[in-house]
């Protein structure tokens, strides 16, 4: 009996933390408590209102009234034109809404934690038995219930499409579910800098400009991806899910389609809730981390949800690579853009999940460790480079294996479905190589090789510096500086945007990802080149680490 | 109840707390005095699971402090140097809220907060909006607030720091009645007289370390052994010489100072008891010096403040 209620406890918890969380309602009572919260639906409402009925006479030539006559000033208009004007009405309400979710939601949390911490209120908060989780997820709530509200208040003006006939119901239910997503995201990454920064302006500051990269990265992915000449033939790329994370995606049409694998289609909605559980789960452990007294407990989840992730995110993008054909009839929006765009996009998705090498797996003897496992960690150093580790959540040297797994396993199923199937997940038309099997191969010897490398960093900058914090910007500096420096060079010594023509660029790590044209001969040449070249680097800090591992040691003895 | 052993914190080369250790039992008031700097907070943060002490154990009812901070957390009161309160809240509400927090059911809430806000005498204050209370009700507040719970140790860093005397010493009745109560208390400050009243033990604290730490008449009689006494002759100077010169020709008399250059105060450093006193004074009475004054002088928590620090902080 005891058994069973202590199983329910435990299944009822996390529902707990939702309804019963006294932070939530101590922040909505003082929220809504007086008119300034009336007042600012009220400012909110009348904006939206101004926004629909001028954007509606902008894009249609047409006041409200006259739709009902069937004709304006202008005179009768077709049903094709008054379409057209109507997707234009769309577009505009919808974006509009979407550039507010963009600058509201992170604004709203990312106040919260810092809130507390100047105003010396934390502490008392943290000496009760809420847990971090139930803290962050407390003003987590508070916020989304303000950002549902706005949502709500905003029904109104998005009715007008479903009225006038620019949009159905089932549409616009898809982009709201999709803008509270992002909104709830957007909000994360706040409450992550509201937790990391030391001042209010700072978290600001930070929570905006990551804000900014989210947005234009996955807008770079997303226009690499539907207006560049890689296109997928009958449905969406499987990265149309991440790039929905950015608001002013999701309201578009990819958003409202749905992507395949294999013999399974997700709608589009579906793999960016999916996404976005996973990121706001990463984001809310980050925070719970860097909340000091005892947030170090977090960390072995944090880099188990890293790991995942970074995972998670290499397999769609070479998966994305591999099965995307050129097709330009079916460019979902009318932007011409050659392939290099599209292997930036590429570029940045990769970028988006390296950052966890220096940031998570530096490997630090006792701050951030929980309670007992500190002298463990301590004493390890010097026996990190073993591949068992792989799987498990420590600041060993985990990521370039699990890195090798996922790729080698990416491989073996495209392998497999060409054994399977005759053919292998793409086309072989204009602009991709000849031999599939030896792209495959390459790009997983290029990712794992870059994988490798910054590890390796890390590694090396844990090895050498005494602080975790100094070890964190010196990798994270070194992955930078690799990174970035040789585009300043190159483009210094040539003929500024050209310079990735140069034949010193294929010396830069990332080549092959602007090599996508094939300018400086194909592809998987250049990626087998920069693999070779990322693994030297990598074996050249590991050794380095090594070397300063046994001196440091003979110094000691 | 509460056991701290050798607990220490650094920070880089930087030592905050150097090897503390101390043990409280049950209604015990421990005063913990030290000069700003001296690491007093940081040994209250290490206590109260806000700061992981670099090497050293605190247990609370036998709980570690660093494996079990959720279930130290629910036995502790803590109220912090400098805290702040939440705007568009009521007195009420703030108190719910940290029930809620410490998992009280709606009815026990209600309960809860009728209770504390008795004991801490703001009753009349329950629908006042929390920031529109004065700086002494809002530390009385602090301290409601630490009494949700039913605690069994309370942590009061500085709580009447920046108070007028009046509120200070309410706040001061406050702790000494919640002392009765039983409960373990640690209460810091940089200024003496604040802790001499309730406090039945004390620790002084100088440049992260723990000089001295007991109960008030054991640290008294340790620094110092014998009794001082006063005695104030009629006739000035001369006549505290003939006292004097009989005094030194006594065993229980250590030595005899004239302090007083005016009245002739003589300060006499005896090792008798109250018996060997009272004869000393029948003695001198019947030898024929006339005394004005006679009276044993208490050393206070000043005297042994000033005796054990040096006044140097980090």
């Amino acid at each position: 009996m005891m058994m069973k209620r202590k199983i329910l406890d435990s299944c009822l918890a996390p529902l707990r933390m939702l309804w019963a969380n006294p932070v939530v309602v101590r922040d909505l009572r003082a929220q809504m408590r007086g008119t300034k919260s009336y007042w600012f639906q009220g400012a909110y409402l009348l904006l939206l209102g101004i926004l629909a009925i001028s954007g509606y006479a902008q894009a249609t030539g047409q006041s409200l009234a006259d739709l009902h006559r069937g004709y304006g000033t202008a005179g009768p208009v077709s049903i094709v034109e008054a379409q057209g004007k109507l997707e234009g009405f769309y577009y505009f309400i919808f974006l509009t809404l979407a550039a507010l979710i963009a600058l509201i939601a992170p604004a709203l949390t990312a106040g919260s934690v810092i809130g507390e911490r100047q105003r010396q209120s934390l502490d008392l908060l943290i000496t009760t038995p809420l847990t971090a989780g139930e803290l962050l997820i407390g003003k987590m709530l508070s916020s989304i219930a303000f950002l549902g509200l706005l949502l709500c208040l905003s029904l109104p003006a998005s009715a007008l499409c479903v009225l006038l006939g620019g949009a159905t119901i089932s549409d616009v239910f898809r982009i709201y579910v999709l803008l509270a997503v992002d909104g709830i995201v957007l909000a994360a990454i706040g409450l992550f800098f509201s937790c990391a920064s030391r001042t209010s302006l700072l978290a600001l500051v930070w929570t905006y400009l990551t804000v900014v990269a989210v947005i234009y990265g996955t807008g770079m992915l997303y226009i690499g991806f539907n207006g560049g000449e890689v296109i997928q033939v009958s449905a969406v790329s499987p990265l149309v899910s991440i790039t929905a994370l950015n608001p002013f995606v999701a309201v578009l049409p990819p958003a409202q389609m749905s992507w395949t694998m294999g013999m399974v289609s997700v709608p589009v909605w579906v793999g960016t809730a999916v996404v976005a559980a996973l990121l706001l789960r990463l984001l809310v452990t980050a925070a719970t981390y860097r909340l000091g007294a005892h947030g170090g407990e977090s960390g072995p989840s944090l880099r188990r949800q890293a790991l995942l992730l970074s995972g998670l995110g290499m397999f769609f993008t070479v998966y994305s690579i591999l099965t995307a054909v050129p097709d330009n009839s079916s460019r979902l929006i009318g932007i011409s853009i050659n392939a290099e765009v599209t292997a930036f996009g590429l570029l940045a998705a990769f970028l988006a999940a390296t950052p966890f090498l220096p940031g998570l797996f530096v490997p630090v003897s006792a701050e951030d460790a929980p309670p007992g496992a500190s002298e463990q960690n301590a004493a390890g150093d010097g026996a990190l480079y073993r591949l068992g580790r792989a799987f498990r959540p420590e600041h060993a040297g985990a990521l370039p294996y699990f890195h090798l797994l996922t790729l080698v396993l990416t491989a073996a199923a495209l392998i497999a479905f060409r054994v399977v199937n005759g053919v292998l997940p793409f086309a072989a038309s204009p602009g991709v190589p000849a031999s599939p099997v030896g792209l495959i191969l390459s790009a997983t010897f290029h990712i794992s090789g870059l994988g490798f490398c910054f590890w390796a960093i890390s590694r090396f900058a844990a090895g050498v510096m005494p602080g975790v914090t100094q070890a964190r910007s010196l990798a994270f500096g070194s992955f930078v500086l690799l990174c970035a420096l040789p585009i300043l060079v190159l483009s210094l010594t040539s003929r500024g945007y050209l310079w990735h023509n140069e034949p010193a660029a294929m010396l830069w790590l990332l080549y092959p990802f602007v090599n996508a044209s094939e300018s400086r001969g194909p592809v998987f040449v250049s990626m087998l080149l920069c693999g070779l070249q990322a693994f030297t680097w990598g074996f050249a800090f590991m050794l380095a680490q090594i070397r300063w591992h046994r001196s440091a040691a003979v110094a000691a003895a | 109840m509460l056991e701290v052993n050798n607990l220490r914190k650094t920070y880089g080369a930087l030592v905050a707390v150097e090897g503390i250790s101390l043990q409280l039992g049950p209604g015990d008031i421990f005063g913990f005095i030290g000069p700003n700097g001296a690491g007093k907070t940081s040994t209250i943060k290490m206590i109260s699971t806000l700061l992981r002490p670099t090497s050293g154990t605190a247990t609370i009812d036998g709980i570690d402090v660093v494996r079990y901070p959720r279930e130290v957390r629910s036995l502790i009161g803590y109220m912090p140097d400098a805290f702040g309160v939440y705007d568009d809240i009521k007195v009420w509400e703030y108190l719910d809220f940290f029930a809620a927090a410490y998992r009280q059911s709606r009815t026990e809430r209600t309960e809860t907060v009728d209770r504390v806000l008795e004991l801490t005498d703001l009753t009349e204050k329950r629908d006042t909006f929390v920031q529109g209370l004065s700086r002494g009700m809002q530390q009385r507040l602090c301290l409601a607030k630490c009494l949700v719970h039913d605690p069994k140790v309370l942590l009061l860093d500085e709580p009447a720091s920046g108070l007028d005397p009046r509120a200070r010493i309410a706040i001061k009745e406050l702790i000494a009645r919640l002392g009765g109560m039983g409960k373990t208390i640690i209460v810091s400050s940089h200024i003496l007289p604040e802790l001499s009243d309730f406090c039945n033990r004390i620790g002084i604290m100088e440049r992260s370390k723990l000089l001295i730490e007991g109960d008030v008449e054991t640290i008294i009689r340790q620094l110092q052994p014998t009794r001082q006494l006063l005695i104030t002759p009629l006739g000035g100077v001369s006549a505290a010489g003939a006292i004097r010169a009989a005094l030194e020709l006594r065993e229980d008399v250590e030595r005899a100072t004239i302090e007083n250059g005016d009245d002739g105060t003589l300060r006499v450093a005896f090792t008798g008891g109250n018996t060997e006193q009272a004869l000393l004074l029948r003695a001198l009475i019947e030898d024929g010096h006339q005394i004005s004054s006679f009276t044993e002088a208490a050393m206070d928590l000043e005297d042994v403040f000033m005796r054990v620090t040096t006044g140097r902080v980090h």
